[in-house]
């Protein structure tokens, strides 16, 4: 297994597009949110990193080169640095804009090799370097290739696992946040190899359900698999069938608006973002249309697309025909938040509330059931489909 | 037919403001298009004139593909100052590959080495009814 993660990414291909931007340092970040997204390695060197205000930031580093993010661009360098990896095989797991897993066993070179030549086609096309770990599973090469960035480079062979894993913190299992790797060390597991030698039924009481994954990891087990997607990107995706065809728009936009709130509770509860929206409608006759837009920044709440949905859910409308399905993808992963975390103007404390304001309701949604809190959008549907129109008198 | 993302536009010219919005793509007839478009390709909308003695003009939408190996002649497209320009890929024998606009309004000349090569030109699709450049 072969983890592939490119460093520094939106600040590294911002040096590539722009060679007077190489050598200095450089940062990406919004305005609109304050925060520094992406630090290049020189600006790290001066103490920038993410998530920093850029405040903060410009303090740290005067001469500082801050750029608001163009995610257009960093779009079209993730793909055509991941299909340097699908030269060699269809097996890649794409997980982020940035990184992603590929499984070279079925090439017919070493290994090794092939890791290597995707590394320098990346470099050498791109002009950004990207970070490989090589080891037996997901687990093992993904933290093989975060260990020693930038541009690291590091096989841990099999049989290895363990004296490569047992000496770091416990922070590098996946699945351990900040929170979690405080309450270990204070029940003095500070290393990976303590979390390996205390018994799962131990574990748990530090690590509730998630400990018997958590002790295998420790021990470097780990068999998830490399899932290839048939499309280049993993996305959140859910679609209703009606069970008689639609052609109230009002219905149409709510129960869109209920899929988002859906979606981007799982994009939350993973930790990420998305940029891209599809909205898809089937027609009557089965044929479908369907309408995508990006945003400028990508989002983890539903409140930034609520506005975008109806719109989009009348541009796909293009036949005067009623509807059977609609459907709502989200695409375009990016790890992280990407909302301000440190307020410092008022259109970024409104953003703030409304995440904290979403982390209530995905807590008592997730303990007591959907329908604890109710939106404009699911009053309107509580009240039920509305009777079907005659065909023809669409939108 | 076949869906090609299509990129913001692509400044044949002079710096301009960058488009900021996804273009989404452009469905085209294999037939037309001649070859099958693989995940490096792409398309990009000129912007400007500087490929004028090419023949690429303001509004043409041109069909790149990425990672391809530029040769002597080729139009490519390049990040040039953060920018995506068009430009004839020049190597002379044993030379240094440079990169040179199709017009004598633009003189200056750009070393390949140290410059992300988006794609090398594979086709031109020239819109019906639209307005001219100049
Ligand atoms: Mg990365």
């Amino acid at each position: 297994m072969t983890h592939l993660d490119a460093d520094a990414f939106f600040a590294a291909v911002e040096q590539a597009a722009d060679p007077r931007l190489r050598g200095k340092p450089v940062a990406v970040g919004g305005e609109r949110r304050g925060i520094i997204a992406s630090a290049s390695y020189e600006a790290r060197r001066f103490g920038v990193y993410t998530p920093m205000p850029s405040v903060r930031a410009r303090q740290l580093c005067p001469h500082l080169i801050l750029l608001p993010g163009d995610f257009d661009k960093y779009e079209q360098f993730s793909r055509w640095m991941f299909s340097y990896a699908y030269d060699f095989t269809p097996n890649v797991e794409i997980t982020s804009i940035d990184e992603g897993y590929c499984d070279l066993r079925g090439v017919r070179r070493p290994v090794i090799e092939v890791a290597r030549t995707i590394r320098d086609a990346i470099r050498q096309a791109l002009k950004i370097t990207v970070s490989e770990g090589i080891g037996a599973n997901k687990l093992v090469s993904q933290i093989a290739s975060k260990l020693e960035k930038p541009a690291a480079f590091k096989f841990v062979p099999s049989g290895e696992e363990i004296a490569f894993l047992h000496p770091l913190p416990n922070r590098w299992l996946p699945g351990i946040g900040p929170k979690t790797a405080a309450r270990l060390n204070a029940a003095g597991l500070a290393l990976i190899r303590h979390i390996a030698e205390t018994p799962v039924e131990w574990l748990s009481l530090v690590l509730g359900r998630a400990a018997p994954q958590i002790h295998r990891f420790a021990h470097g087990l780990d068999d998830r698999p490399v899932v290839p997607a048939s499309e280049p990107a993993k996305s959140y995706s859910q679609q209703e069938t009606f069970p008689q065809d639609q052609t109230d728009e009002p219905f149409l936009e709510a129960t869109l608006r209920r899929m988002a709130d859906h979606l981007f509770a799982q994009v939350r509860a993973d930790g990420r973002s998305v940029r891209t929206l599809t909205v898809k409608v089937r027609y009557n006759d089965r044929t479908e249309d369907q309408v995508s837009e990006s945003l400028v920044e990508p989002t983890d709440l539903e409140t930034d697309v609520y506005g975008r949905l109806g719109l989009m859910l009348r541009r796909a409308w293009r036949r005067r025909v009623s509807l059977r399905l609609v459907a709502l993808k989200l695409s375009n992963l990016y790890d992280g938040r990407f909302g301000a975390e440190l307020p410092l103007d008022r259109s970024a404390q409104q953003r703030e509330a409304r995440r904290r304001l979403a982390d209530v309701v995905d807590r008592l949604r997730a303990e007591r059931g959907r329908d604890v809190v109710m939106r404009g959008h699911d009053l309107l549907l509580r009240q039920g489909a509305p009777d079907p129109t005659p065909r023809g008198l669409g939108p | 037919m076949a869906d090609i993302p299509l990129y913001g536009a692509i400044p044949a010219g002079f710096a301009r403001e960058r488009q900021q919005e996804a273009k989404g793509c452009v469905s085209l007839d294999l037939a037309t298009l001649g070859f099958r478009p693989t995940s490096r390709t792409f398309a990009l909308e000129v912007r400007g004139d500087s490929m004028i003695g090419r023949h690429i003009v303001d509004g043409d939408v041109v069909i790149l593909e990425h990672g391809k190996t530029p040769r002597n002649g080729d139009v490519v497209a390049a990040l040039v100052d953060n920018e995506s320009t068009l430009k004839t890929f020049v190597q002379e024998h044993g030379q240094a590959p440079y990169l040179r606009a199709e017009n004598p309004r633009y003189p200056r000349l750009h070393p390949v080495g140290e410059l992300v090569i988006q794609g090398v030109m594979v086709g031109l699709v020239r819109k019906c009814g639209r307005k001219n450049a100049e």
